[in-house]
């Protein structure tokens, strides 16, 4: 764990040792703006660390081995080794070993939030600060709980937990609390006090199975994919409090696991996760855009109306390219070989957290 | 006895004939049996050590799931690690946990003989250990993979530590105490099998206990399926797998009626190669 020494300072510009190429390249989009894509700043994660400083805003990352929380400016703040594995959101974390019998939850800069009891596996709910999400170590039950480790709900499904989305917290109308898929071809959306609001399943597929859902960020819009031949895309439109399905497609490549899927930032368009790079659908509409990547896709950010997507050859390497939606690439770049579980992605307002190859940057994307 | 036994074993394979199913590594040597959970959980499946070792499916059939963290993400925190959940014939699922990342098949279609991972220690497992699963969508169990795959001989009965019957708040040792008072009594076991081919002391859960009285079979636990979406053994009782596993090795096996007069109590505990071990107790009920 990081003791307070000095502050680790980000260098201006990296020398290519992380960004291959870090370059500035402008577009004009269809709307007439230039697209600005700009490495703002990069810094070595090693541990150990001696880290001080504090800050309003800070970012956390995961890479690796390690996990820490780092501002905007680049200063790294904290930087831990993980246990086995850590939740995380932009206040806290929960840094966790394979036989934990008790989870401790910490603020970024390391305070004891709380400590629950139990051999389950955290998740923290994005913006929360009074509740988490707690999983079975069989995956086959989850609940939310209280800090004080008493059991908001608490609930068996039986069925092998495949996918799960939080609905955003800050919205005001009483979004439920989630969707989560299981592996019998069940979807079930989950409201505040854990029962079901609304259950879909696989029924029309010949294989059961959930294979991924998003919720838009305004909590109206939910995508799921169920089944296999044919694996359908649902999507559900939140009306009169209820969520109705507002358009099914087949989907014309089957995914086997957890489907990447993310929504647009203003809720237009979904994101999802092809075997050579992303297709690009309308959320309310038919249209749909394919924008090849190099390699799978293995993780999307989202910068307002643009996109960081993360791709991985079957070598390792690893590009990020930046879309414009629906379909304009304006930037792409080598990140080299991608250790296993060495990289991060995660989106702002205006830039992207970008780790891999032993660094944390930030990528600015900027629309002039 | 015996041999009659191992053959109503071999009859009970659900959904399928028997034989269509093989062990998913060539030398099982099982560590969990049926039951056996990890942090007060009900067990699903078994466990079978062996780190390194190719893990081939338990029968031909369709990847209907795979997760593998050297090439995925997940929304969740995946205890059962990288795993793969194969889709065969009759639609029995099975399902492969805690295998080594980076081994994962990618492959769509498999036959019994595909390797489909490496036995790792992913996700929640402490060493290298397979977890394995067997569902039956038709019923919506569990059911036990050593109900369905070949019978693992072995000579060894399994352990019982001591029998007990729990009268208000008294609990009793059956065979150091003589007489009881009449009413109702829950009957306990401490009990848990043993494995020659494990080379040292690894407890697992037995396949059954029976309890008679005066002769006649009264209660009953047999460890053959779970319905997942009832949470109850499929023991004809209604009884929730909470209400039999009251602790690590003490098994509540369901009430009797004590009646004035003598009485005559038989245990059976049973493994599943068949290898009995049985206590008799006689108790006097006064009033």
């Amino acid at each position: 764990m990081g003791t307070v020494d000095t502050p680790s300072r980000a260098r201006p510009l990296p020398l290519a040792i992380v960004l291959v190429i870090a370059y500035v390249i402008v577009f004009p989009n269809r709307a007439g703006h230039e697209i600005v894509v700009r490495a703002a700043w990069s810094t070595s994660i090693g541990l150990p660390s001696r880290l001080t400083g504090s800050s309003a805003v800070v970012h956390g990352f995961r890479l690796g081995d390690a996990f820490g929380y780092v501002d905007p400016s680049g200063i790294l703040l904290r930087l831990e080794a993980v246990f086995h594995d850590v939740a995380f959101d932009d206040g806290h974390y929960a840094n966790y070993s394979k036989g934990s019998e008790a989870i401790v939850v910490r603020s970024w800069d390391g305070g004891i939030t709380a400590s629950l009891r139990g051999s389950r596996w955290p998740l923290l709910l994005d913006r929360t600060p009074d509740a988490l999400m707690m999983f079975a170590p069989d995956l086959l039950g989850f609940g939310e709980f209280a800090m004080d480790g008493t059991a908001r709900w608490d609930r068996e499904l039986g069925s092998l937990i495949t996918c799960y989305a939080a609905f955003p917290e800050a919205v005001a109308g009483g979004l439920p609390r989630c969707v989560v898929g299981t592996l019998d071809g069940t979807v079930r959306i989950i409201g505040r006090d854990g029962a079901d609001l609304l259950r879909v399943d696989s029924a029309g597929s010949r294989i059961a199975g959930s294979y991924g859902c998003a919720v838009s960020d305004d909590g109206r819009l939910v995508a799921l994919f169920l089944g296999l031949d044919p694996q359908r895309l649902v999507m559900l439109n939140r009306a009169d409090g209820t969520y109705r399905e507002l358009w099914s497609r087949d989907m014309a490549q089957e995914v086997r696991s957890e489907r990447i899927a993310v929504f647009s930032g203003d809720s237009r368009y979904l994101l999802i996760e092809t075997g050579d790079g992303i297709d690009v659908r309308e959320a309310r509409g038919r249209r749909t855009w394919s924008v090849a990547c190099g390699g799978a896709l293995y993780a999307v950010a989202t910068v307002g109306a643009e996109v960081v997507a993360e791709t991985r050859q079957e070598d390792g390497s690893g590009e990020l390219t930046v879309l414009v939606l629906p379909d304009l690439v304006v930037g792409r770049a080598d990140v080299g070989v991608i250790a296993e579980g060495g990289r991060y992605l995660a989106g702002y307002d205006g830039y992207v957290l970008h780790g891999s190859a032993g660094h944390i940057g930030r990528l600015d994307v900027l629309r002039l | 006895m015996k041999t009659a036994f191992v053959a109503a074993i071999s009859a009970c394979l659900v959904c399928a004939p028997a034989g269509a199913y093989d062990w998913p590594v060539s030398v099982p040597t099982v560590v969990a049996t049926f039951g056996q959970g990890v942090g007060g959980r009900f067990g699903y499946g078994v466990s079978i050590v062996g780190g390194g070792t190719e893990v081939r499916p338990i029968a031909g059939g369709e990847v209907v799931f795979a997760y593998d963290p050297a090439r995925r993400s997940a929304s969740v925190p995946r205890g059962p690690g990288a795993q793969v959940v194969i889709e065969h014939v009759e639609r029995v699922r099975s399902v492969y946990s805690h295998l080594a990342p980076s081994t994962v098949t990618r492959l769509a279609v498999v036959s019994g003989s595909t390797a489909i991972g490496s036995i790792g220690d992913s996700g929640t497992a402490l060493g290298p250990t397979l977890g394995l699963q067997v569902l039956d969508l038709e019923t919506r169990s569990f059911l036990n993979p050593l109900m369905v795959l070949p019978l693992l001989r072995d000579a060894q009965p399994p352990v019982v530590v001591r029998t007990l019957i729990r009268r208000a708040e008294a609990m009793l040792e059956l065979g150091k105490v003589g007489s009881a008072t009449p009413g109702n009594a829950e009957i306990l076991v401490e009990a848990y099998d043993l494995r020659e081919d494990v080379p040292y002391r690894w407890r697992l859960v037995p396949y059954s206990f029976t309890v008679s009285v005066n002769g006649r079979q009264t209660l009953s636990v047999v460890f053959e399926s779970r319905r997942y979406d009832e949470a109850r053994l499929l023991v004809g009782a209604g009884r929730t797998a909470a209400s039999v596993l009251r602790d690590a090795w003490l098994f509540s096996l369901g009430e009797i009626q004590l009646q004035l007069g003598e009485t005559h109590l038989q245990l059976l505990v049973r493994d599943y190669a068949g290898n009995e071990s049985s206590r008799e107790y006689f108790l006097s009920i006064k009033g």
